[in-house]
């Protein structure tokens, strides 16, 4: 058991393997801990769906893509986000290839109507990724646990869907600040879960709850930032 | 006064970078302003003071008892609330405790200081703990939190907002988890009787991320 333990540097296809893995079907959470892993997490995302084909569609609430974009654009990270398909929720600065927009709704019943008839429109015939992006905002608009709670009943309903994946990055310290901790709902009904920490220089991925650890024996994995931009660059 | 390393590290942050400065109880916020007024006037790079609720004038106040001279002759400031002004004042922003009013006379009048002042200029934001006072919602909170971020990557200004993290903690509802994601560039600032180590928890420039130095006052004159 001991080198479940052990990091180890990953290569590109590691990558690609693991993130094959997640789809389709299923919840993924990320967690993010680290710095500046959600901007590294997210450009690999816009590589791999472009690399396997699979249609990318991110729910923007409130303006969290072009902030993390405007990060990438000072470390010097060109992705190209013209075929990223956004759904925009609240907010006004548009990135990516924009096909829907909503207005923040308080109640969590009609935002995932109005959400629900936007992918429609938004989402090809085959499987696709939707990745949201600015959870933890929408959380602390949410005013009280009820709100939450009937969200994560939508939540669960997305498990076992078999031709989309759903992946939620959230960052865990403005979640952990909230009068209620949605974490451990979330993760509880998450078919993965992975947490993101900084270490020194290099991104570490924990897998907390994953196929991938089950069939590869592997909890942790190692990432160079530097080594990402490579890849992709 | 040696601030060889800090214009280093100033010297490293990019055009359109948000940096926060994060300090605790101490004079920190006096020596941060002395050093961007050497800093500014050593690199001939404009200097605007976002000055909101007296918060220069408070500075100004500690530093001629720490006889700390600090010359405001070619600082811009962009006043917001408070009666003491100081420096050159390029425009005043009504405040209004509704966010989403002031948030556009800020807009408004910080387009037009933006005119009068040659790009790239370095923004410090002063007092920044004063605009989160009246929040009462979520709501309001991100509506602060959203302006600011859409300051970032502006590239003409790289922006330092000095904040006191006891304070901001202790708000009803907590602007500094949210503050820190948007930062570009997160400094710690832990204080010491003559210095204070600085620590770089978050940088989007690699040559700055971990870095660990001090900063030490050690004897100043005038």
């Amino acid at each position: 058991m001991m080198k479940l333990y052990r990091p180890v540097l990953t290569t590109p296809e590691d990558v690609e393997d693991l993130f094959s893995r997640l789809w389709p079907g299923g919840v993924v959470l990320i967690e993010n801990r680290s710095t500046l892993g959600a901007e590294f997490i997210l450009s690999s995302f816009v590589h791999l769906s472009r690399n396997s084909g699979k249609v990318l569609i991110i729910e923007d609430i409130f303006d969290t893509l072009p902030l993390y974009t405007a990060h990438l654009d000072l470390m010097g990270v060109g992705v190209d986000w013209s075929e990223v398909r956004v759904i925009k929720v609240g907010g006004s600065r548009e990135v990516g290839n924009v096909v829907g927009r909503i207005r923040f709704e308080n109640n969590p019943y009609v935002y995932q109507k109005k959400l629900e008839e936007q992918l429609e429109r938004a989402k090809p015939s085959g499987p696709y990724v939707h990745l949201v992006l600015g959870l933890e905002r929408l959380l602390a608009l949410q005013e009280g646990t009820h709100n939450a709670y009937s969200l994560f009943n939508l939540i669960r309903q997305k498990v076992g869907d078999e031709i989309s994946t759903t992946v939620y990055l959230v960052e865990e310290p403005v979640v952990e600040g909230l009068r209620f901790n949605p974490l451990p709902m979330l993760e509880d009904v998450a078919t993965s879960v992975v947490e993101l920490t900084d270490e020194d220089e290099l991104l570490r991925m924990n897998l907390r709850k994953s196929v991938f650890t089950l069939l590869h024996n592997r909890t942790r994995i190692l990432l160079s930032a530097r080594e990402i931009m490579r890849w992709y660059g | 006064m040696e601030w060889k390393r800090a214009f280093e590290i100033a010297d490293a942050i990019l055009p359109g970078e948000t940096v926060l400065v994060e300090y605790t109880t101490s004079y920190l916020p006096e020596f941060f302003l002395k050093f961007f007024v050497e800093y500014s006037r050593e690199r001939r790079i404009p200097l605007l003071i976002d000055d909101d609720f007296d918060s220069l004038h408070t500075i100004l106040a500690h530093a001629k008892f720490l006889e700390l001279e600090i010359d405001l002759d070619d600082v811009y400031v962009l006043k917001t609330g408070g009666r003491i002004e100081l420096g050159n004042i390029v425009a005043r922003v009504p405040f209004h405790p509704d966010p989403r009013v002031y948030l556009r006379n800020y807009e408004e009048a910080s387009i037009k200081a933006l005119e009068r002042i040659p790009a790239p200029f370095i923004n410090l934001v002063l007092g920044l703990e004063t605009i989160f006072f009246p929040v009462r919602s979520p709501l309001e909170l991100y509506h602060i939190l959203l302006s600011i971020q859409r300051f970032v990557g502006n590239r003409k200004r790289k922006a330092f907002y000095l904040i006191n993290r006891a304070v901001m903690e202790n708000l009803p509802h907590n602007p500094l988890p949210e503050l820190e994601r948007i930062a570009t560039t997160l400094m710690v600032l832990k204080p010491y009787h003559t210095g204070a180590d600085l620590s770089i928890k978050k940088a989007v420039n690699p040559v700055l991320n971990g870095m660990k130095t001090k900063v030490d006052a050690g004897r100043w004159s005038g």
